[in-house]
């Protein structure tokens, strides 16, 4: 009886190293330990032998039959695994297909550009500050200390407002700039003060590729008792520095707005060749940015702040050039256009 | 304007060592912008004379002969160099192209660098020239013998003299930004350019007098008299007579010299007026007395009914506020505008009236405007120009012209009326405050130093804290230099702007609050463009008369432009609808599917001053995939309102005036305050009114939305809140009803709720279906319910409960269950 136990049990091992499916390892399971398989007929046949050679066959048989068991269980993972490998290697999804277009929306380069001024500006402490788009010539003006026929009036051409006059505020205008809100800022939060003021503009000045009627400035204004122009430096280094995110340099040069004194032209490292000189900066290593200066006495009276305890500079440069300087746009009227194959690709 | 630095050099000494691009650096970074640098030596660089010392033929060509040319010991001495021409002679004086420079061959095509070559076999290290090879008169013969070429002119031929030496091209021409010198009334001609050079090098500034060598002017009587009637217009007239003129053309170097800054030559007397104005800055204008036909000037502002041709032939009307000069019957010139036709010189004066005056700024710059001249003069009179001028450029002006015609004399002495002298300006300053508000150290003997090179007179003040009495010159005190902060300019620029160290200011105290419109605004765009899909366009604030019209929007509302760019920007909008229109037009032509949105003002007229500007966002929708844009709309309104948080009613049919909507597809959104306060929504939904979208182009079903943002932020939002995740679940039942057209889904939704609130959680549209197998009348509608309950598992009782309900409900509005 042993003897045959050891022999079925060295045969079924044998067939199920090599049962190559799991088909046939089936097949094995069937014929070996199914109702009518050997170790099962095996059993059965314990009946017929004598007793006391019983409980040792009997041993013998179940031992066997785990090993059976575990033979098979052990093949039949292998065998699992070998058939999803085979699976998985076989599949035949195409994954260079192109991905699943998801329509997404976008947000104007403008809003987009502003919106990174604004963070910047924000961690150095500057309030982000508003005021009307309709002006009155006392706030585009005289406020700023542009007199009536002063040739500075020519700089920037202006729209007016049909048959809108008023006794103290003359004629109605749409801004030409972002200073008047300077002093709706200075007449509304008074001293220190320091803010920026991001903001829709008009000039009456006809329409190419490098001019609208309509653009965006950025204004800025620091009033405080101990201010310098140092600072001024110190602040729009930080903020190109950081915007462009690469070291930036400015440069101050004279220049005149009848609201600063002194007044400074603020040029800023040419973004091709970092002050090296290229053709685009025509050799000088440095880009026009914008117009700056020490906040004029008449400036800061007409805020309502006195001249003598505080001082502060102010700047104003184009956000317009900006977006289009960063991105490469070489025709401002785009940014006006609502055309989807520009504003797509922001 | 356009200066000549060997003009400068006239006046005061430039460093040798400094290139003419480093000069313009540094002129731009003191005092103005130059925009732009014209070397004049430039394009002869590297061409110079040679000699021809001998004369070989060629071994392997006829027409081609081996020269051996001396080109001077700093070109290296006598070089090999090929010739084709056939009209060279040994001894020649010769022009001789070095490699480097830049010739075009035969005079045709561009400009090409010359490199050293080699000509069938024979090395050649230049190129013997023809006059049109150097961009000089052509020269058919073959190359251009300098000695008959210049025998003419006084020059020593030695080889190796650069050409650009030879023909007198080595002037720098630096171009200033006018902009940048509106403040400068002192730097608009070559003297005051000199005087800022001269402060910038710290290198000596002739005397204008000595400089030009003037004498002191002669008070003799002159038979001239001058009549200010109204003094304020006119602060100095200086004037005088000279006879024995002879018109003719000017001379060369007078022409020259004219062309090089840009100045057309008109005739001797026109050129020195000119000379002198762009030399000094003072605008000059030289009368023919007989046509003048007295020697009585009246100074004055013009009456009504006056007229005058100017020289450029255009008649004017004169305003009763334009400064003039007559002759006592009639307009001679508009004052420091222009001259009149009548009096103008011409080939036949012989005797002029010279004026060199002075014009107060804004009355000038008012009649240049009316009538539409703006010359060189008004350049310069509105900028405020010094008084003290007047006489040196009349002494200048008369001797150049004694220069060119020497039989000119002055008949009598100088005429000088000068009725408003400036006052003497004094500004005590405080060194200290300079030093601080530019943030940097500058020693006060240096602020001294530096503002005596601009020859402002600088007195130390006893006690303390140490202050500096300063003395304006003339020339800056007409304008820009009136207090302290004007001095620290001066000081800050000439002491050097790139010296300031940059430092950031210290954070202040209090941080700034937030901007809580702003911070919406870029929110509104995360929402719509990032989450919704929504693409922000920018448009211009105004629309036209046609374009209001068609909108339906009511003009009275509306601010017009009284100057405007085009008859289609003529009316500043009231609503962003109309420009909106314009994108899904111009969009439609590229693809189907647009989705848009702008955020940007609109300007109410409310008969107060200032009008009422509202931030609105205006959108819209055009679709061929989505069932119903309108819907895509709607949605996009809750989705934005979830977002934010708004605690927002039922949506309302459309009562507000919304011009633009179709008035049967108009809904709107109100926030809880609005709705107790029974304002308009902040947010409204419509389809496009039919006749609208048809102007437009635009398919019927285009839908709008409005979002007036200045509104809702008048209105608390509220925070977003936390709610524990069911801990039962819960069971979702679909039913499908069969109801008449005229109940509205919306309806029978609130009813369906309304039968269980506590269990039924949701209830959502899933199908809305009408036509085929089913009565024309009726659509079915498909409902999906969820029940769930916070505190148990729900039975079979509990559904079966709620769904009788619902029917039962639903039966009593007229439906069925399918």
């Amino acid at each position: 009886m042993k003897d045959l136990i050891e022999k079925l049990a060295k045969e079924a091992q044998e067939e199920i190293s090599q049962a190559g499916s799991l088909t046939q390892l089936e097949e094995l399971r069937v014929k070996y330990l199914g109702r009518k398989g050997s170790f099962t007929t095996l059993m059965t046949g314990l009946k017929d032998i004598p007793n006391e050679e019983k409980p040792a066959a009997g041993q013998a048989l179940n031992h066997a039959k785990k090993s059976i068991e575990h033979e098979l269980e052990t093949k039949q993972q292998h065998l699992e695994k070998e058939e999803l490998t085979k699976q998985l290697s076989d599949d035949s999804f195409d994954v260079t297909r192109p991905g699943t277009h998801v329509t997404t929306g976008h947000i104007h380069p403008l809003s987009q550009v502003q919106k990174e001024v604004e963070e910047i500006f924000g961690q150095m402490g500057f309030a982000i500050m508003d005021g009307p788009e309709i002006e009155s010539e006392h706030y585009n003006f005289e406020a700023l200390n542009v007199p009536k026929d002063h040739p500075a009036r020519d700089m920037q051409d202006t729209f007016f407002v049909s048959g809108k006059h008023h006794e103290n505020h003359g004629r109605m205008v749409l801004r030409t700039q972002t200073s008047p809100v300077q002093i709706r800022s200075m007449e509304k939060y008074g001293a220190p003060l320091r803010a920026i003021m991001p903001g829709r503009v008009f000039r009456y000045e006809a329409t190419d590729a490098s001019h609208d009627s309509t653009f965006y400035q950025v204004e800025g204004l620091l009033i405080d008792k101990d201010v310098s122009l140092a600072n001024l430096k110190g602040v729009m280094t930080e903020f190109l520095t950081r915007l462009f995110k690469r070291e930036t340099k400015v440069r101050f040069r004279p220049g005149y707005f009848p609201f600063v004194e002194p007044g400074i032209e603020l040029d800023m490292w040419c973004l091709l060749c970092s002050g090296q000189g290229c053709r685009v900066c025509k050799n000088t290593g440095w880009m026009e940015f914008m117009g700056a200066g020490m906040v004029h006495r008449n400036v800061l009276k007409a805020g309502g702040i006195d001249p003598d305890e505080y001082k502060g500079w102010a700047f104003g440069f184009g956000l317009t050039r900006l977006v289009m300087m960063k991105y490469g746009i070489d025709d401002i009227r785009h940014l006006m256009s609502g055309d989807l194959r520009f504003l797509k690709q922001f | 304007m356009k200066i000549s630095l060997n003009w400068i050099k006239k006046f005061t000494d430039v460093p040798e060592t400094m290139s003419a691009q480093e000069l313009a650096q540094l002129f731009t970074i003191r005092t103005a912008e130059v925009e732009g640098v014209m070397n004049e030596g430039e394009m002869f660089h590297n061409i110079v004379v040679g000699e021809i010392t001998s004369i070989q033929p060629h071994p392997n060509a006829t027409k081609l002969r081996i020269t051996q040319t001396n080109v001077g010991t700093q070109h290296g001495g006598t070089l090999q160099i090929v010739c084709g021409a056939p009209n060279i002679t040994e001894g020649q004086k010769v022009i001789v192209a070095l490699p480097g420079s830049k010739v075009r061959w035969h005079g045709e095509g561009d400009y090409i660098t010359l490199e050293k070559a080699e000509l069938r076999g024979v090395e050649s290290n230049g190129m013997i020239c023809a006059g049109e090879e150097v961009g000089l008169e052509a020269t058919p013969e073959g190359i251009l013998d300098l000695s008959t070429y210049t025998a003419t002119k006084d020059y020593e031929l030695k080889p190796g003299t650069p050409l650009s030496f030879l023909l007198n091209k080595n002037d720098v021409i630096l171009e200033i930004d006018n902009k940048s010198l509106t403040h400068r009334p002192d730097c608009w001609g070559h003297y005051g350019i000199a005087r800022e050079m001269s402060a910038i090098f710290g290198t000596k500034l002739k005397p204008y007098e000595k400089a030009v060598k003037i004498s002191k002017a002669t008070h003799g009587a002159s038979p001239l008299t001058i009549k200010i009637h109204d003094k304020e217009i006119c602060p100095r007239f200086t004037a005088c007579i000279i006879k024995n003129i002879n018109i003719k053309e000017s001379p060369e170097w007078l022409k020259e010299a004219l062309a090089k800054v840009g100045v057309r030559s008109v005739n001797n007397i026109v050129d020195v007026t000119n000379y002198v104005m762009v030399e000094l800055g003072q605008p000059m204008h030289a009368y023919d007395r007989h046509t003048v036909q007295t020697d009585t000037l009246d100074v004055r502002y013009a009456q009504e009914n006056e007229q005058l041709e100017t020289i450029d032939h255009k008649h004017h009307k004169l305003d009763k506020e334009d400064p003039i000069i007559t002759n006592g019957k009639h307009p001679l010139t508009i004052a420091g505008v222009m001259g009149g036709a009548y009096s103008e010189i011409s080939d036949n004066t012989t005797e002029i009236i010279l004026e060199s005056a002075n014009w107060q700024p804004g009355t000038v710059r008012k009649a240049s405007q009316r009538h539409g001249l703006r010359t060189d003069a008004v350049q310069r009179f509105e900028k405020s120009l010094d008084p003290e001028m007047t006489l040196p450029a009349l002494l200048r002006a008369i001797a150049l012209i004694q220069k060119i015609c020497p039989k000119a004399e002055l008949e009598g002495g100088i005429v000088d009326e000068y009725v408003q002298k400036n006052p003497t300006k004094v500004i005590i300053v405080d060194p200290q405050k300079i030093q601080e508000k530019i943030g940097t150290p500058i020693a006060t003997p240096e602020i001294v130093t530096l503002l005596k090179r601009l020859q402002f007179n600088v007195k130390s003040l006893p006690g303390k804290p140490k202050k500096l009495e300063i003395t304006v010159p003339s020339f800056r005190a007409t304008k820009d230099i009136n207090s302290q902060d004007d001095i620290l300019e001066e000081v800050a620029r000439l002491h050097g702007y790139e010296k300031i160290t940059p430092t950031l200011p210290s954070l202040p105290i209090k941080l700034p609050s937030e901007n809580t419109q702003r911070k919406l605004e870029h929110r509104v765009r995360e929402i719509l463009s990032s989450q919704l899909a929504l693409n922000e366009v920018y448009n211009y604030s105004f629309y036209s008369k046609d374009e209001l019209t068609a909108c339906n929007l009511p003009e009275d509302l509306h601010l017009k432009l009284q100057n405007y760019l085009s008859s289609e920007q003529t009316h500043l909008r009231i609503s962003l609808v109309p420009n909106i229109l314009k994108n899904l037009q111009s969009n439609l032509r590229f693809t189907q599917e647009v989705g848009i949105y702008e955020i940007g003002r609109t300007y109410t007229e409310e008969h107060q001053f200032f009008p009422r500007e509202e931030i609105i966002v205006a959108g819209a929708i055009i679709s061929q995939t989505h069932e119903s844009p309108f819907l895509a709309v709607k949605g996009i309104i809750e989705t934005f309102a979830r977002e934010l948080s708004l605690t927002t009613q039922d949506w309302e049919r459309g009562s507000a005036f919304a011009p633009t909507a179709h008035p049967n597809r108009y809904i709107e959104l109100k926030t809880s305050t609005e709705a107790l306060e029974n304002q308009p929504g902040f947010a409204r939904v419509y389809q496009l009114h039919p006749l609208i979208a048809q102007h437009y182009e635009l398919p019927a079903t285009t839908a709008i939305f409005e979002i007036n943002l200045t509104r809702l932020l008048a209105n608390e939002q509220t925070e977003k809140r936390y709610t524990p995740i069911p801990k039962y679940p819960g069971i979702e039942i679909d039913i499908a009803i069969l109801i008449d057209k005229s109940v509205p889904a919306g309806t029978l939704q609130k009813a369906i709720h309304a039968t269980n609130k506590d269990l039924i959680q949701h209830v959502s549209l899933f199908d809305h279906y009408e036509g085929q197998n089913i009565e024309p009348t009726k659509k079915s509608l498909a409902y999906r319910i969820l029940l769930q309950s916070n505190e148990r598992t729900l039975t079979e009782i509990d559904l079966t409960s709620a769904q009788k309900a619902i029917t039962q409900e639903i039966e009593n509005l007229g439906g069925t269950i399918r």
